[in-house]
């Protein structure tokens, strides 16, 4: 009768770099003499080496889109339930702020909506007889989508940090401001040289780098606020 | 006979109410200690406790030790406050009605600091423990501990010896210094400097205008960045590496023992040059406004990116 290997033999196998094809000499002697003959057991090696590899090619972590940090911020503020206190100021400023993070998203959206719009109505209307290119310089197609992941995280932590500088050292949000200059003034140079290359890829990789390095200095910053004692 | 039942149910009783108060207050608070004076507090804790400390400190050592308890010495300054203490899981019924108090599961303690000055500490935990450390200003030395570390600070510097399994560094000005492999490790700063010697599995190392040095070790998985600060790499990729170097401005340099290097490079320098021994490592080519190249060293099986908008990339022997 022949017994077929388990998946734990064939994961074994398939898992020692020095296996070759279908025989190994550094396979226990069972079961390379088992693979020799048996072409069923060859053939789910061979699967399985070619899943692992393919496992092995995968990315070890993916950057989550950066609206995700929304959602979970969502999430936990509305699983809160705070107690609204009369007079509270924490409360006002968690409403206000929030109201005007929401003022700012809508209106960054509307914004680019409406640039965006016009700007297809415009060439729709010049038309073939307009021999004159228009004056408006044209925003890429790659640069919008790459502002727009970020801006709204961005607007949600700038006005945290608005609301939170008043609770850091001075010294703190003087560095914070001074590399916030240094990360925008990378971003507006990389923007710019979008705007003359909109295809290349590379240069969205890096803007895109330099919104994450933006995103997660603010981060940190607002959570260098103290924790309140219990 | 009933007098013996009366006792014993009495002194039942008085461990029945002991126990349960110490369940209701999980975290035990202890007095604030007000003034110039030593700290002292010791417990016994699980082989892996939570420990996590903030707030107004100077400077704290941290060391893993081989025994199952926690102990923090040292100094608060005139007019600072402790709060905090151990904590303890909710004992079961069997440990309520024997009056048994199991060992704490970690503890959190904060420090408030009125005259600017922090706490000078030596915290003690058991190897396998993880500890959270958050202090604006501080300079923080660790070695021993093995379990992980997650440590944040402004300015002041950090200082990690020895092997980890995780260890997570959030600075603003603080330096960074690794001496020691880590299976996972983040450190991020914004003007700091970060050296690492050491390899890591998973690694990621991320600045705005610091230098990031790495030498020696092995890295499998790591992702290094910065925007105008540079990027010093003097390890080795492992087998079957990917290896991510990004900045805005900042120069990336990679020295590389070429004869056990088995990669396929990429290289993308936008608006500047790449400068690389051509006789190891080919020739850059004209690529746009910068340059570009790609090459392999020996049979890759490992991945090495390289990408910058103005800065210059280095690759050379070592």
């Amino acid at each position: 009768m022949n017994i077929h290997l388990t998946l734990e033999q064939l994961g074994d196998l398939a898992d020692e770099h020095s296996v070759s094809a279908s025989t190994s000499a550094e396979a226990p002697g069972d079961e390379r003499q088992h693979l020799s003959i048996c072409a069923e057991c060859r053939t789910r090696l061979d699967e399985l080496r070619s899943l692992l590899g393919r496992a092995r090619a995968l990315p070890a972590e993916i950057e989550p889109p950066p609206d995700v940090w929304i959602g979970v911020r969502e999430t936990i503020e509305s699983g809160k339930v705070v107690p609204i206190r009369a007079g509270s100021s924490r409360g006002r400023w968690t409403r206000s702020a929030g109201l005007a993070a929401a003022a700012v998203i809508l209106v960054v959206v509307t914004a680019t909506i409406s640039v965006v719009v016009t700007r297809a109505s415009m060439s729709t209307a010049a038309g073939p007889l307009a021999s004159e290119p228009l004056a408006v310089p044209t925003t890429p197609a790659s640069l919008i989508t790459v502002d727009r992941s970020y801006a709204p995280t961005l607007e949600q932590l700038l006005a945290a940090l608005a609301a939170n500088k008043g609770a850091l050292a001075p010294a703190t949000v003087a560095r914070v401001d001074r590399s916030l200059r240094v990360i925008d003034a990378a971003i507006a140079e990389v923007r710019d040289a979008l705007t003359q290359d909109p295809g290349n890829t590379t240069l969205v990789e890096i803007l895109s780098a330099s919104y994450r390095q933006k995103i997660e200095l603010l981060r940190r910053a607002n959570e260098l606020v103290p924790t309140s004692v219990p | 006979m009933k007098k013996d039942t009366a006792v014993m149910a009495h002194h039942a009783l008085t461990r029945v109410v002991a126990a349960a108060s110490m369940a209701v207050a999980v975290a035990v608070p202890f007095a604030s200690a007000v003034g110039q004076q030593k700290v002292g507090l010791r417990s016994a804790v699980t082989s892996t406790p939570s420990v996590r400390l903030e707030g107004a400190i100077s400077s704290i050592r941290v060391v893993g030790w081989k025994h199952d308890s926690v102990e923090l010495v040292g100094m608060i300054p005139d007019g600072a406050k402790l709060s905090g203490g151990f904590v303890r899981d909710k004992p079961g019924p069997a440990m309520i009605l024997k009056g048994i108090i199991g060992p704490a599961v970690g503890a959190k303690m904060i420090f408030e600091g009125s005259t600017g000055k922090g706490a000078i500490l030596e915290l003690r935990v058991p190897l396998r423990a993880r500890v959270w450390i958050k202090a604006p200003d501080a300079s923080v030395t660790s070695s021993g501990v093995i379990g992980g570390l997650d440590i944040s600070i402004v300015g002041g510097s950090v200082t990690v010896s020895g092997p980890s399994r995780q260890l997570n560094v959030e600075s603003m000005d603080g330096r960074v210094t690794i001496d020691g492999s880590t299976d996972w490790l983040r450190v991020k700063t914004a003007t700091g400097d970060i050296s690492m010697t050491g390899g890591s599995g998973d690694a990621g190392f991320t600045t705005i205008s610091g230098a990031i040095r790495v030498t020696d070790g092995q890295f499998e998985r790591a992702k290094f960045e910065s925007v105008d600060g540079p990027i010093t790499f003097a390890a080795d990729p492992s087998r079957g590496a990917a290896l991510d170097f990004q900045s805005h401005s900042g120069p990336i340099t990679l020295r590389l023992v070429t004869a056990r290097t088995n990669a396929a490079i990429e290289a993308s320098a936008q608006t500047s040059t790449i400068v690389a021994d051509s006789s190891t490592f080919g020739r850059p080519i004209p690529d746009g406004r910068g340059e570009s190249l790609r090459t392999d060293l020996g049979s890759p099986d490992a991945t090495i990116t390289i990408r910058t908008f103005r800065g210059i990339i280095t690759l050379t022997g070592r």
